[in-house]
């Protein structure tokens, strides 16, 4: 298909052309085209005799960049998970395993190919042309796009034959999930400093990319405190009354006054105090998994608002239990000690749809909580009969019942506002792109 | 600016002296580097730098608008106004295509506000949004973005310098010599500390070395070019139009011109329009193509106003006929009804005629729209000579043969004419163009085997054997080429590409008329290869034609273009220089320089402070004046009221983004007065006590 060769040529310029051209190269290639465009006719200005020069330049450059030899061992030391949008900070160890002196080198990270396959691309671009160009950017941003930006060239010191240096690395992950590098690259600029030689060594590893949170305002859930028949084995970490328990890292969503300024002086990131407590409420969150492809943005954004909960409510003073279907029904119970939010996290960063089961699976699963919960917070994609089932079931039960319903910001503008008598008491329409606000209000209301 | 010092000064004036401005390149050249030895840093907000980009882009689009209008640089720039012959005006026109050339060399004063900004400004890079509106808009959204990025405007700048200079189009050696200096400067500037200098200047010399012998390549290629037979570039392009020497004209020339629907050519006629538009005639006919064989032209004398051209002086005609259509480059061949006497309307510099009735424009404007005044019986060819009544010996047994069996050797030219007619219409039939015949392997033409065997062709068939059985039967006859006119749309005729057309002039009663034996079907034939787009592309056509017609079209208006960029750059500017003032940075080095400047700074609590600190109520460096004002408040409980309500006036003044307005400002000022007036008479100028003590 010749679309698809196109863009995998395109991407594969776009990934190339900066990886092997110095930023000095970078600017003399663009005037070599400009110069090229400028001076193809030869009567009307000289430019012909600057594309002459940095056509020489660049292709004295280029033959004399592979002459870079050396041997090298790379390890790379990487945190446990990433944050999607939050710059993720690494280090690289490199020893020079060859017997001379090497200087200038710089050090590139390369990530597995991310790009669709074929058939993925056929997939979505069949999709483009079915559905329209309106929907292009919100059907085509999910596959297409990159999976992490900022990667740029390290430099490094110069390295003596057997000698060993750390260089700190930098990328921004834009995607949830697996973030799996392929190699390391030592690079070196050839003697014009136009274009590097390279020396690839294979280094597979993977970091895990947790989804994008969004700081939550300080509210309260609905439900009170019941017993847990848990007792005291549950209740025994983490709660709100007065006696001290430990400091920790802040995470987005703790209450500014838990914040330990004493020890943000000392370690120069902010701490904040736990409390013990023995009383404490028990949520289920629930996240809708049942969509469409063409409902991704409004899937990752949930799974974004989930992941905010699971992070801000699992640190505070009450349980939760994470319920989704993806493949498989899937539940994490958080908070308290039994587990950290670290897995909520883990769990949600692996997440994916599961349109091949039917929603009456995420209801079983929901209903076999139920009896432990006293409040449920539901995310929804959508708000059909099946889901307002659900959610009838559960206030049955005296549940108090918080509904987010996420879309995206097209479908937002489609559909009819929802009549106050099929909503439930606390429902909330959370637009693509505009979560965090919509979030603000929530803890305006639930406050 | 991270270029090393002075180098995008010396690029500047090197500019300079290329493109003849040399002040200008030094003006800019000490404007950019001054900052080098003043210091000075100013500190623009994004909001500075989008309009000043804002402002490159109003004098890019300006500089367009001018060099589009004027086309003649900053000569033609003061004397636009003075500028009223339509020969100078013509002359200026046609260096249309040097326009962007001169935007190009005047692009280093185009962006230098950038450049001047990133000279000045403390910022290392510039964000991309500044360049971009699409990520200007972007801004808010809060996407993540990787520390450093941005951009220097400094080395693009310099590219940009460079590649200017280049469309000042100097020949000699400074040029290149000019463009190695620099370069070279620049790459040792950049050049990594460590890099040994010899593998270093190797690389370079070789760099060098090929550069020179590329250029010098370059220009052999293009001598090549040049001398490339042209006959092989008319074979594989597919430009519109017909030779009028070329003497390789082959007979598919018309044929291939008939591929397309595009509008070339609208006719306005109050009667019925000419029939037929010749752009070309031909006499000699070499076994399957046509050549001109008087290759000379001679120039058209225009009358006074050098717009009308008398063709043949005293001939009186009866009909006009409005022709519009496109020269490209300013050159070409005019297509004009047979009988032409006289042309109007028509600004063309260079205007010649070769006594074939072929009218070719050397240097004109790029769009005409011509009177012209034709009659019949008259025309501009010259007369009939031998070389008209010939016939190649390949041609000659099947020509012959048919003559024979119509037997027109016995009638006369009238006759004769309606014979070969009849013949043509009752025994051939129409069929579009199919491409070159292949060759077949017998010495059998394609032309005999037309008027032999297949009995179909297009109409280049028809009008080549037309000619031939003329001139067979005595009468001198030629080949002509050109356009038909047959669609009307509207007020107008339109000829398309489809309509190219070929016919025969045959020479009858001492005039050349127009002969045209191809079926009267082709037009129909022809017309099934409508695209269904057709009607978009004639309404963009249409309003090509109209912009057309106002740009080439004559009229004082392109002064008034000039003076409409001016306001739109004088805004632009006043935009970026008015709403804000620039703040200066603070010198960072030694510590003091410009003062803090807050909203509030006027505030008259700041009295309230010292009044009360003066009575020995001292604030501590770590205290708010919330907090200050509370402890304030402890010792004296009757003021309480008073100062939480100027305080409460005062944070107000000083953080509320609305600030107070004018009714609070003054209430909050007669407050402040009122209680210092009290406190004061209460308790002696304590400053003055605290001095004396």
């Amino acid at each position: 298909m010749f679309s698809y060769r196109l863009y995998r040529f395109v991407s594969w310029i776009r990934y190339t052309v900066p990886r092997r051209f110095t930023p000095a190269g970078m600017l003399a290639l663009m005037a070599l085209a400009a110069s090229g465009a400028i001076g193809a006719d030869m009567d009307q200005t000289v430019a012909f005799q600057v594309f002459a020069f940095l056509f020489s330049l660049l292709t004295v450059s280029m033959l004399t960049a592979p002459f870079f030899r050396g041997r090298f061992t790379v390890r790379r030391i990487l945190p446990r998970f990433g944050s999607v949008g939050q710059p993720l900070a690494y280090h690289v160890v490199i020893r020079n395993a060859s017997k001379r002196t090497h200087r200038h080198l710089e050090i590139i990270d390369e990530l597995v190919d991310p790009r669709p396959t074929k058939a993925e691309f056929i997939r979505t671009s069949r999709r483009l042309v079915l559905e329209g160009f309106r929907k292009l950017r919100l059907v085509s941003s999910v596959p297409l796009q990159p999976i992490a930006s900022g990667l740029k060239p390290v430099e490094l010191p110069a390295l003596r034959a057997g000698a060993e240096a750390t260089v700190r690395s930098e990328l921004i992950p834009l995607r949830r999930g697996a973030l799996r590098f392929a190699a390391v690259t030592v690079a070196r600029p050839d003697p014009l400093g136009l274009f590097r030689g390279f020396i690839r060594t294979p280094l597979e590893q993977s970091v895990l990319v947790l989804p994008k949170r969004y700081p939550l305002p300080n509210f309260t859930l609905p439900g009170s405190r019941t017993y847990q028949r848990g007792g005291v084995t549950l209740a025994s970490a983490i709660g709100e009354s007065d006696e001290f328990v430990a400091l920790r890292d802040y995470r987005p969503g703790d209450p500014l006054r838990h914040i330990h300024w004493r020890s943000w002086a000392r370690h120069g990131r902010p701490i904040v105090k736990e409390f013990q407590d023995e009383f404490f409420v028990r949520h289920a969150l629930i996240l809708d998994t049942f969509t469409s492809n063409e409902n991704k943005v409004a899937f990752e954004e949930a799974v974004s608002v989930a992941a905010s909960f699971a992070c801000t409510v699992g640190t505070q003073e009450t349980l939760l239990d994470l319920l989704f279907v993806g493949p498989e029904a899937v539940s994490v119970t958080t908070g308290r000690g039994l587990g950290q939010a670290e897995q909520a996290l883990e769990a949600l960063a692996a997440v994916q749809s599961g349109a091949e089961r039917p929603f009456s699976a995420l209801e079983e699963l929901v209903m076999r909580y139920a009896g432990a919960v006293c409040g449920c917070v539901c995310v929804f994609l959508s708000w059909d009969e099946a889901r307002r089932e659900l959610v009838r079931k559960l206030e049955q039960r005296g549940l108090p019942v918080v509904v987010l319903l996420v879309t995206d910001s097209a479908t937002a503008k489609r559909t009819p506002t929802i009549p106050a008598a099929e909503r439930s008491e606390h429902f909330f329409i959370l637009e693509a792109g505009r979560i965090a606000e919509g979030l603000q209000r929530l803890g305006k209301e639930l406050s | 600016m991270n270029t090393p010092p002075f180098l995008i000064g010396a690029t500047l004036l090197f500019w300079g002296a290329q493109a003849g401005w040399l002040w200008l390149g030094a003006l800019a050249a000490v404007v950019l580097e001054a900052p080098r030895l003043a210091k000075t840093r100013l500190q623009f907000t994004q909001s500075d730098l989008d309009r000043i980009w804002n402002l490159c882009f109003m004098l890019f689009f300006g500089a367009m608008v001018v060099a589009f209008v004027t086309s003649d640089g900053a000569s033609a720039l003061n004397n636009v106004a003075n500028n009223n012959s339509i020969a100078n005006r013509i002359e200026a026109l046609n260096k249309g295509g040097r326009s962007v050339i001169l935007v190009l060399l005047w692009l280093p004063l185009i962006y230098l506000p950038i450049a001047v900004a990133q000279t000045f400004s403390e910022q290392e890079r510039m964000d991309w949004s500044t360049f971009s509106w699409w990520l200007r808009k972007q801004r808010g959204k809060g996407l993540p973005r990787p520390a450093g990025s941005g951009l220097n405007v400094a080395w693009p700048y310099f590219a940009l310098c460079l590649l200017a200079t280049s469309a000042a189009n100097q020949r000699s050696w400074s040029f290149p010599i000019g463009v190695a200096v620099l370069g070279v400067w620049a790459l040792w500037s950049r050049r990594s500390k460590g890099v040994p200098i010899t593998p270093w200047a190797a690389c370079l010399l070789v760099a060098l070395g090929a550069a020179f012998t590329a250029q010098l390549g370059m220009r052999q290629l293009q001598v090549l070019m040049q001398r490339f037979d042209s006959a092989l570039i008319a074979r594989f392009a597919s430009g519109r139009g017909f030779d009028a020497k070329e003497v390789r004209t082959a007979i598919g020339s018309v044929g291939r011109l008939k591929l397309s629907g595009s509008i070339v050519l609208r006719v306005e006629a109050d009667g019925a329009p000419p029939p037929l538009l010749r752009e070309a005639s031909y006499r000699l006919f070499l076994s399957s193509s046509w050549a001109a064989t008087k290759q000379n032209f001679n120039e058209v004398i225009p009358e006074a106003d050098l717009t009308t051209w008398k063709l043949l002086p005293n001939k009186p005609t009866r009909k006009q006929a409005i022709i519009s259509g496109f020269l490209s480059g300013g050159q070409g061949l005019l297509p004009v009804p047979n009988g032409l006497a006289k042309i109007e309307d028509l600004p063309a510099v260079r205007f010649g005629t070769n006594g074939l009735g072929v009218l070719k424009i050397d240097e004109g404007p790029g769009f005409y729209r011509v009177q012209s005044h034709y009659d019949e019986g008259i025309s501009i060819d010259s007369p009939p000579e031998p070389i008209d009544e010939d016939i190649s010996t390949a041609e000659r047994p099947a020509l012959t043969r048919i003559a024979t069996e119509l037997g027109l050797r016995e009638l006369s030219p009238a006759r004769t004419l309606k014979k070969v007619s009849e013949f043509f219409a009752r025994e051939f039939q129409y069929t579009t163009w199919q491409g070159e015949p292949k060759r077949s392997r017998s010495n059998e033409t394609p032309l005999t085997r037309f008027l032999l065997q297949d009995r179909a062709g297009h109409c280049e068939h028809f009008a080549t054997a037309t000619v031939l059985l003329l001139r067979e039967a005595g009468i001198p006859a030629r080949y002509a080429v050109g356009y038909s006119v047959q669609e009307r749309k509207g007020t107008e005729w339109i000829v398309r590409e489809r309509h190219a057309h070929a016919w025969c002039l045959a020479w009858i009663d001492g005039a050349w008329r127009d002969v045209d034996t191809t079926p009267g079907s082709w037009a129909a034939t022809e017309a099934t290869r409508a695209t269904f787009w057709e009607n978009i592309s004639d309404a963009w056509s249409k309003a090509w034609f109209t912009f057309s017609k106002w740009r080439w079209g004559p009229g004082e208006w392109k002064q008034y273009v000039l003076w409409l960029v001016v306001p739109l750059v004088l805004i632009a500017g006043w935009r970026l220089m008015s709403q804000k003032q620039w703040n200066r940075a603070r010198d960072k080095s030694s510590g003091k320089g410009g003062r803090r400047t807050f909203p509030g700074i006027d505030s008259e609590f700041y009295l309230v402070e010292k009044a009360l600190v003066a009575r020995g109520l001292e604030r501590q460096p770590e205290e708010t004046l919330a907090v200050w004002t509370k402890r304030v408040m402890a010792s004296q409980p009757s003021e309480a009221q008073e100062l939480t309500q100027l305080l409460d006036l005062h944070y107000r003044l000083r953080f509320d983004p609305s600030g107070l307005n004018t009714r609070d400002r003054e209430l909050f000022r007669a407050n402040v007065e009122s209680w210092l007036a009290r406190h004061q008479a209460a308790a002696p100028p304590s400053r003055l006590t605290r001095r004396k003590q």
